[in-house]
């Protein structure tokens, strides 16, 4: 609900952000977080009262299956369209993103769609996202999470010949001392809470929607 | 690829590139005005739908799309087209009916319409589900073999092999795939069945060199045996899954086009993915040379890939029904059940799709199995696929309101726990496996599932 301290204007601004993002549209969501700036909404104000209750619509009607995942994917694309017109206007210690999260397949897996609907959720709940795609080596995800300082690797794969990487991956994190750094959670058709314990990984997730309350959970921040 | 066999090649390398999101993202917006131009509707009451005009309508929507849509190409970015006179020339040219395995194991794959009295192919399988290797896997393959109503056995996948966990690319997965198969001829061997038709994608294999290197007529993959290429979700398909097509049309088996159109995915609600899923049937057909696509319809909600669910039933058996009655192309019906073997609801799930499949049309399985993996072995058993078969030929000829009768009671059995199934037990704890005979315990669920359903005017002998 929007804070009633808010004018007219400052109202229809944030409607309209809420209806860019529902439709997945690019270009007026830009239009209105330019105006927001314009009108001297603050950055984060317009991101809280107008983009992020449009996102979680979207995900909860996701949920309900009443959007499917392209709408999914195009809110997300036009939430974050908005937030890129409205974050170098930030206060230094401001900052709208709960963490980062790599994701992909792992390699010898082709199936994504489970991952694909991962990302979708983790990006509308607030998390940046850097998406490796399927058939991924194990040694990308340590890599990329170094150089990007990641903060939580997410495996997926539908095949039970994924499962065995996943244990390699984690075993190499080991091997190269940077365990302790990141968070390692899996998902997908073959993987268990069970499995998820007999490797070392901190986390499996049943669904998508349990892999956002897993990242929020282990990062140790408010869920949407 | 009839004809297209180097078209087919060349045209994954020809026009523009696609980025993927943009292909994906293209899909919904195109379904959707399709789905209301064919006025194309799911009707949780009518999970088997009587409606012979609505079958049509998706028919004409299926190739309206695949011709719009094509085959994305995952490693050129290209998109494969065919034309309506391509895919209707491949269609109108199909050789049926077509016959498998030798001697008294003999099957024969007719075409089929909805409601037809004609004998339907019931293959009896756990591709999915994870089984420990050696004896236990050779015995399971053996019930399935000895089932009278199964037509051709499907794998199971090998927990491990050697006692080891297999890996993409790796001389295991090869030598797994490879002893794999050896079980499987080993066992219908055992059972006397030396002929049977064999429908394997070898579950240790993740990757092509395996699963060609299983093409063997010793002790693997004989000609006309059926090999695994699927297609990827949705309208796509890789140089890999291509050239398991080619290596297996090239040594005379015969191609068996997977595909998973996704309820909730990339084709939005459970119309768009029978759209999307009737589509790729159609150009499977054309790329692959497929001789039946295995339809696999998969729901948002369900984590291991149950076919089981109201939506993913219509689905399936929309699709079948719209390729059945304009066509002679066949369709099997993966089968994926939710709960486990030892229970009552996956008895009426594996029942509930062997009366889907067969008065659509179609044909029923592979399967029932389900994906699983981790410690989550040897959750299966052959009962399941008894009656499986069993449902399957009992509804052959029944009339599709009756069927849909005794498929919305099957539901009601099992829907209740599909959100958190029941675990059931491992083949060892239902049967004496040595002697592979069935529990008294899972012999009586069976035995009552079996009543019910011939109460509810199933006739099950």
């Amino acid at each position: 609900m929007i804070g009633s301290n808010h004018t007219d204007e400052e109202r229809a601004l944030f409607a309209e952000m809420f209806d860019a993002v529902m439709a997945g549209d690019e270009e007026k969501s830009v239009a209105a977080a330019e105006a927001a700036l314009e009108a001297g909404v603050s950055p984060l104000t317009s991101i809280e009262e107008g983009l992020t209750p449009g996102i979680r619509e979207v995900g909860d009607r996701f949920g309900r299956m009443e959007m499917f995942l392209p709408e999914m994917v195009l809110s997300a694309r036009a939430m974050q369209a908005a937030v890129d017109v409205l974050e170098p206007y930030f206060a230094d210690d401001e900052s709208i993103t709960k963490g980062k999260v790599i994701i992909g397949t792992v390699k010898g897996d082709i199936h994504d769609i489970g991952k694909n609907i991962a990302r979708a959720l983790l990006t509308v709940n607030g998390y940046e996202v850097i998406d490796l795609g399927r058939d991924v080596a194990l040694t990308d995800f340590i890599d990329v999470a170094e150089t990007e300082g990641a903060d939580v690797i997410g495996m997926s794969g539908l095949l039970s010949t994924s499962l065995p990487l996943m244990r390699d991956t984690i075993k190499m994190m080991h091997d190269d001392e940077v365990r302790d750094k990141y968070h390692v959670i899996i998902g997908g058709g073959p993987t268990s809470q069970e499995y998820a314990d007999e490797i070392g990984a901190d986390g499996y997730a049943e669904t998508a929607f349990d892999g956002v309350d897993l990242c929020d959970r282990l990062l140790g921040v408010e869920s949407n | 690829m009839p004809g297209l066999y180097f078209e087919t090649m060349e045209r994954c390398t020809m026009g523009k590139r696609v980025h993927e999101e943009d292909f994906d993202i293209a899909i919904l917006p195109r379904v959707r005005r399709l789905m209301e131009k064919y006025d194309l509707r799911f009707d949780r009451d009518e999970i088997i739908p009587s409606d012979d005009a609505m079958a049509d309508r998706l028919f004409a929507a299926a190739v309206e799309f695949a011709v719009e849509t094509g085959l994305w190409v995952l490693d050129t970015q290209k998109v494969i087209r065919f034309s309506e006179d391509e895919i209707f020339r491949c269609l109108d040219n199909l050789n049926m009916p077509l016959w498998f395995g030798s001697g008294k194991d003999q099957v024969c794959l007719q075409a089929r319409r909805p409601e037809s009295s004609t004998r339907s192919i019931v293959l009896g399988g756990a591709a999915g589900s994870s089984v420990s290797e050696g004896d236990t896997y050779t015995k399971l393959m053996m019930m399935y073999a000895m089932e009278p109503t199964n037509d051709m056995v499907t794998n199971a996948n090998p927990a491990y092999i050697e006692g080891r966990e297999v890996r993409p690319f790796s001389p295991l997965e090869v030598h797994g795939a490879i002893q794999e198969v050896g079980w499987i001829r080993e066992a219908i061997r055992r059972v006397g069945r030396p002929g049977k038709p064999l429908f394997v994608a070898p579950g240790t294999s993740a990757t092509s060199p395996p699963a060609i290197a299983v093409i063997n007529e010793e002790r693997g993959l004989r000609k006309n045996d059926f090999i695994y290429a699927a297609l990827l979700t949705e309208m796509k398909t890789d140089y890999d899954r291509l050239s398991r097509a080619v290596a297996g049309l090239e040594n005379g088996l015969n191609i068996a086009a997977l595909l998973a159109p996704m309820i909730g995915g990339w084709a939005g609600p459970a119309e768009g993915a029978a759209i999307a899923g009737t589509a790729a049937t159609l150009l499977a057909a054309v790329a692959y040379d497929a001789t039946i696509v295995v339809n696999h319809p998969v729901h948002m909600s369900l984590k291991n890939g149950a076919t089981t669910h109201p939506q993913t039933l219509w689905v399936q058996s929309i699709s079948g029904q719209a390729m059945a009655r304009n066509s002679v192309f066949p369709i099997g019906q993966n089968v994926f059940v939710n709960a486990r073997a030892g229970t009552e609801e996956v008895l009426y799930e594996a029942a509930v799709n062997g009366v889907v499949a067969v008065s659509s049309g179609q044909h029923t399985g592979p399967g029932p199995s389900g994906i699983t993996g981790g410690d989550d072995i040897d959750m299966i058993s052959g009962v399941e696929a008894r009656i499986m078969g069993e449902a399957t030929r009992a509804a052959t000829g029944m009339t599709r309101k009756q069927a849909n009768e005794i498929a919305l009671k099957c539901i009601a059995k099992y829907e209740p726990t599909m959100a958190s199934p029941p675990k059931g037990k491992t083949i060892h704890e239902l049967y004496d496996l040595p002697r592979m005979e069935v529990s008294d315990e899972w012999n009586l669920k069976y035995e009552t599932v079996k009543n019910q359903l011939n109460e509810w005017g199933l006739p099950i002998r």
